[in-house]
């Protein structure tokens, strides 16, 4: 049986062991093929077969969702009793709003790559391999994971809402660093098909970075001018993404609140040119067109020309502000601005950083969205528009909001970085007034 | 009950050794907990005994048949019960299961895993057929042989002792104890919202080795946690969370805490915390609450000392680490007064249990003692990369469908030799901060420079607490504030904290884990004001 069907059959059931409850069951059949190295050798890998079998199950507004991991007809029924048992038992949620009826639905094109979805461990080991021998060529030391595979996702409600969605996704990430520990690179990627990942390509970036990066020179903590790669872009725009919520906007808990009630919706508050847009039937981010209870993802305009346009809604919040819901983006696009490369942004700078990566990001102040993190594999300096040479880590303190007021100028081109949650494109970024605030030993 | 004896007459286990080390003979082992066997539930019990037995049988004897020189089978269950509630409303009830068959495989010198939802012999055979062509696909890519440390062959069964499984507890009742904190919540002027949850988690498996071994483990963990918010009239709001640490144990964990007992007081530290002035930074005399300085340990020594990071094999993710092989025995890490011990004995601790997933007995060992760094943390592949005979019993996978590795056991710190109470730290405070709690946490990649926040914050004058303050936070350097570390309570004050969840390698894994320790003071650490930035 394939996921719809099974989705179909646990409808069945829970109209059979609940009756007069409503339900919702999601389905996803996988794999995931993992390569991993590290210390320029193959570690470990592993040919995972995935099953994810979820029901909710609603009795008025009691609720519960039970998910486990088994296809058999016997354990889908033991499911559906379980999470219906759990809804009996659960007190009343007076924000459930009940499964969704059939929703309108189109099909993004471009999600599913069969190749990728089966992709053999030789291929993944042969790409190792090439970063590897990539590494060893220069005299430095590569780690890195290579992951394919994919899912079919379905989902079917009491109600008649029928959703299925094909996915595939390679990754391909290198970490190259030198073997006195002294200079550090990174360099990746992820497509829907496999073919289109450039182990070579990433590796080149990867090892250059690392040889470029050894042997920093000190630079001090203060207030910089930043051009920060995609990958340190992508890391900001995730808790974006989480500011970006109605409910919490509307009850004073985030950057987008008004001060005195409200939210801060068509205020003019990013750089002129800066549109972040959700749009999973965007080529450039094909993605799921529903969301994980099954409502159609319309493409959203999130910022516009630097003007807050939309905030994500729950269906809840929707019908009690009296707005439309507008689910979580399954994909995020950062639109490209004028610059033609990193280059002529680093071009731009008088005396500044490019910084290539950040890492273990945290929240520190939801109400002015600043976070703490750490930059990572190659910080050089910028003066008089060209790379001086490499200089120390930094922890930072800054707000992703302020990252795109002061940005000054973004490359045309938007690069798709491995996330975790939306697909996501962004361009890499020129900004101002960047708070690093201390220097970080780490390489 | 599982019939081993049909297990392993059915299975041509022992034979399987050869090449990764002779079995050795089992040492005489502490007596395992009292009580049942561990099961998994009734409801969910997947398959009759001999079919079990059958099945890993089946995968080891086909690994076996296709080159493997070693190989592990594990049929793993977990589940995870979780309840969330917002002020007087239940927001979500969720019950997540997962069960399948994983089989690590070591053939042609490379390591091999696959696994499978579906737990039949038929399964068991395309498993073993998979995890033999990924060992094949990564032959020859080795830089060094893949060479197990000898364990000993064990049967043995172990669960956590608990005396009230939390899945055998009504979920309405479950609910009810968190639905109970709002109205009391609530009196509290200018608290605006309560955000409460529990957990529940049961982690069962079954571990055959190629080399005879089989063990059956059953781990429950359970947690419950509130966050009050606090909320003026000019919009700013911050949030107080209760500091109950997750711990293996029953239900009769959560009830005979003080969760409701608390609730007032945690809503008016929110509504103190609102109006407290914000921190001016510099350097001041720190003394940590075992409730903070938990996660300042599992940061800034757990993960230092996770050999494989030191080495270089978590370079591409997690990162490596300062506390390289070179400096063991050498590193002054901290001060004499501190001995950090890595452990999977302590009672309650997240990361107990009586053998690791490679079937090695947990043990107890020193990472620093007096200051000195003196060990880290292995699995069998690895303790011979340091010289040493035998694995420290680190391995853990996360579930089916995971390859298990080294992971963080627990990892505490000693209580002083003087009965100091946090009261003694405050008293010989001139100029200080006490943090309690964990706020928000950050740190680079080989572990030198740190930045953590908390829940409470208070300013220390001469000897006394003086007010609250907000907006705190601590940067230091790993080794220059351990080194700075001048008090440490005594065995009274210690305390066992700790997390359900810690990531590690790709894809990522979740280890639960516990850290132990007593208040603790650290001279003249950076304070930096976390509320300024940011504005557009």
């Amino acid at each position: 049986m394939n996921p719809a069907e099974v989705a179909a059959q646990i409808v069945a059931l829970i109209k059979q062991h609940a009756p007069g409850a409503e339900g919702r069951a999601t389905v996803t059949f996988g794999r995931n093929n993992e390569t991993r190295f590290a210390a320029n050798e193959i570690t470990t890998a592993g040919d995972v077969e995935m099953t994810r079998i979820a029901v909710t199950v609603a009795r008025g507004k009691r609720h519960a969702t039970a998910s486990h991991t088994r296809v058999e007809t016997a354990a889908l029924s033991d499911l559906v009793k379980r999470a219906a048992t759990m809804a009996s038992l659960a007190p009343e949620d007076p924000e459930w709003m009940g499964v969704l009826g059939p929703q309108v639905l189109r099909t993004p094109a471009g999600t599913f790559d069969a190749a990728t979805f089966a992709l053999s461990s030789d291929v993944r080991a042969e790409a190792a391999k090439k970063v590897i021998a990539a590494a060893e060529g220069k005299g430095v030391v590569a780690a890195g994971f290579y992951t394919a595979g994919g899912a079919t996702s379905a989902l079917a409600t009491t109600a008649g809402l029928v959703a299925s969605h094909p996915s595939s996704e390679a990754s391909l990430t290198v970490t190259a660093r030198s073997p006195e520990g002294n200079g550090s690179g990174w360099a990746g990627a992820e497509r829907v098909a496999a073919s289109d990942l450039d182990a070579a390509a990433l590796a080149t970036v990867a090892v250059d970075k690392a040889v470029r990066s050894r042997k920093p020179a000190a630079a001090e903590p203060k207030p910089w001018k930043v051009v920060l790669d995609p990958a340190c872009v992508a890391e900001m725009m995730a808790f974006f993404l989480e500011a970006l919520d109605a409910r919490r906007a509307d009850e004073g808990r985030s950057f987008f609140s008004k001060k005195g009630g409200g939210t801060r919706l068509g205020e003019k508050m990013f750089a002129s040119g800066m549109t972040l847009k959700g749009d999973p039937f965007d080529p450039a981010t094909p993605a799921s067109p529903y969301d994980g209870e099954g409502l159609a993802i319309e493409p959203t305009t999130f910022v516009e020309n630097g003007t807050l346009r939309s905030l994500v809604t729950s269906r809840f919040w929707a019908q009690k502000t009296g707005t439309q819901p507008r689910p979580r983006p399954s994909a995020l696009h950062l639109l490209g601005g004028e610059a033609k490369s990193v280059d002529q942004l680093i071009a731009m700078v008088d005396r500044g950083l490019y910084v290539t990566r950040f890492w273990y990001t945290r929240w520190l102040d939801p109400q002015t969205m600043t976070i703490t993190g750490l930059t990572r594999d190659g910080v050089f300096l910028i003066e008089k528009g060209v790379i001086k040479g490499p200089v120390n880590n930094f922890r930072f303190n800054e707000s992703p909001a302020a990252v795109l007021a002061k940005a000054k100028a973004w490359t045309q081109e938007t690069s798709r970085l491995p996330a975790r949650g939306p697909v996501m494109r962004v361009p890499a970024i020129l900004t101002e007034d960047f708070h690093m605030a201390s220097v970080s030993a780490a390489v | 009950m599982l019939s081993r004896r049909a297990f392993v007459i059915q299975s041509s286990l022992a034979a399987l050794g050869a090449g990764c080390g002779a079995a050795v003979a089992p040492p005489s082992v502490p007596p395992l907990s009292p009580g049942v066997p561990p099961r998994p539930p009734e409801t969910t019990r997947p398959a009759p005994e001999p079919t079990i037995a059958a099945i890993l049988g089946r995968a080891l004897d086909e690994a076996k048949r296709a080159g493997a020189t070693y190989a592990d089978a594990r049929m793993h269950q977990r589940r995870h019960e979780n309840i969330r509630v917002r002020e007087d409303h239940v927001t979500d009830v969720s019950s997540i299961e997962t069960y399948g068959l994983a089989l690590r495989v070591l053939a042609f010198g490379a390591w091999g895993f696959a696994s499978s939802p579906r737990v039949t012999e038929a399964d068991a055979a395309d498993v073993a057929k998979r995890a033999i062509a990924v060992a094949r696909a990564n032959s020859g890519a080795q830089k060094r042989k893949i060479e197990l440390a000898p364990t000993a062959v064990v049967t043995e069964n172990w669960h956590t002792s608990m005396s009230v499984d939390p899945f055998a507890v009504p979920l309405a009742d479950r609910a009810a104890l968190l639905l109970a904190l709002w109205p009391e919540a609530k009196k509290v002027k200018g608290l605006a919202f309560l955000d409460a949850s529990t957990q529940a988690s049961d982690e069962w498996k079954l571990l055959a080795t190629s080399e005879g071994s089989l063990i059956e483990q059953r781990i429950v963990r359970v947690g419950a946690d509130y966050t009050a918010t606090a909320k003026n009239d000019k919009g700013e709001f911050v949030t107080r969370a209760h500091e109950l640490p997750p711990m293996q144990a029953g239900w009769e964990y959560i009830t005979g805490a003080s969760l409701l007992a608390d609730v007032r007081k945690i809503a008016e530290d929110a509504v103190e915390k609102l109006a407290a002035p914000s921190v001016t930074p510099g350097k001041k005399d720190l003394i940590l609450a075992p409730s903070n300085l938990w996660l300042t340990i599992h940061e800034s020594v757990g993960h230092p000392t996770e050999l494989d990071r030191a080495l270089g094999y978590e370079a591409g993710y997690a990162g490596t680490s300062f506390a390289t092989v070179d400096k063991l025995g050498k590193l002054k890490y901290a001060s004499d007064l501190v001995t950090i011990v890595a452990d999977k004995t302590t009672p309650g601790g997240l990361a107990t249990c009586a053998y690791d997933d490679e079937g090695v007995r947990t043990q107890e060992w020193p990472l620093v003692q007096k200051g000195l760094l003196v060990g880290y943390q292995t699995t069998r592949e690895q303790a011979g990369w340091i010289g040493e005979k035998e694995s420290r019993g680190t391995a853990y996978a996360q579930d089916h469908e995971a390859f298990p590795f080294q992971r963080m056991p627990n990892v505490s710190l000693r209580p002083g030799e003087k009965p100091l109470q946090l009261g003694d730290l405050i008293a010989a405070t001139d100029d200080g901060i006490l943090i309690s709690g964990n706020g928000s946490w950050s740190i680079d990649q080989q572990r030198y420079n740190f930045q953590f926040g908390g829940q409470m914050f208070y300013e220390v004058k001469k000897g006394k607490v003086t007010r609250a303050l907000k907006d705190v936070a601590y940067q230091a350097n790993s080794l220059e504030f351990w080194k700075s570390c001048d008090m440490v309570g005594g065995k009274e004050s210690w305390q066992l904290h700790g997390s359900l969840s810690d990531g590690k390698g790709e894809p990522p894994q979740s280890n639960a884990v516990s850290h132990g320790c007593p208040p603790a003071r650290f001279r003249a650490v950076n304070i930096i004001n976390t509320g300024r930035r940011g504005a557009a």
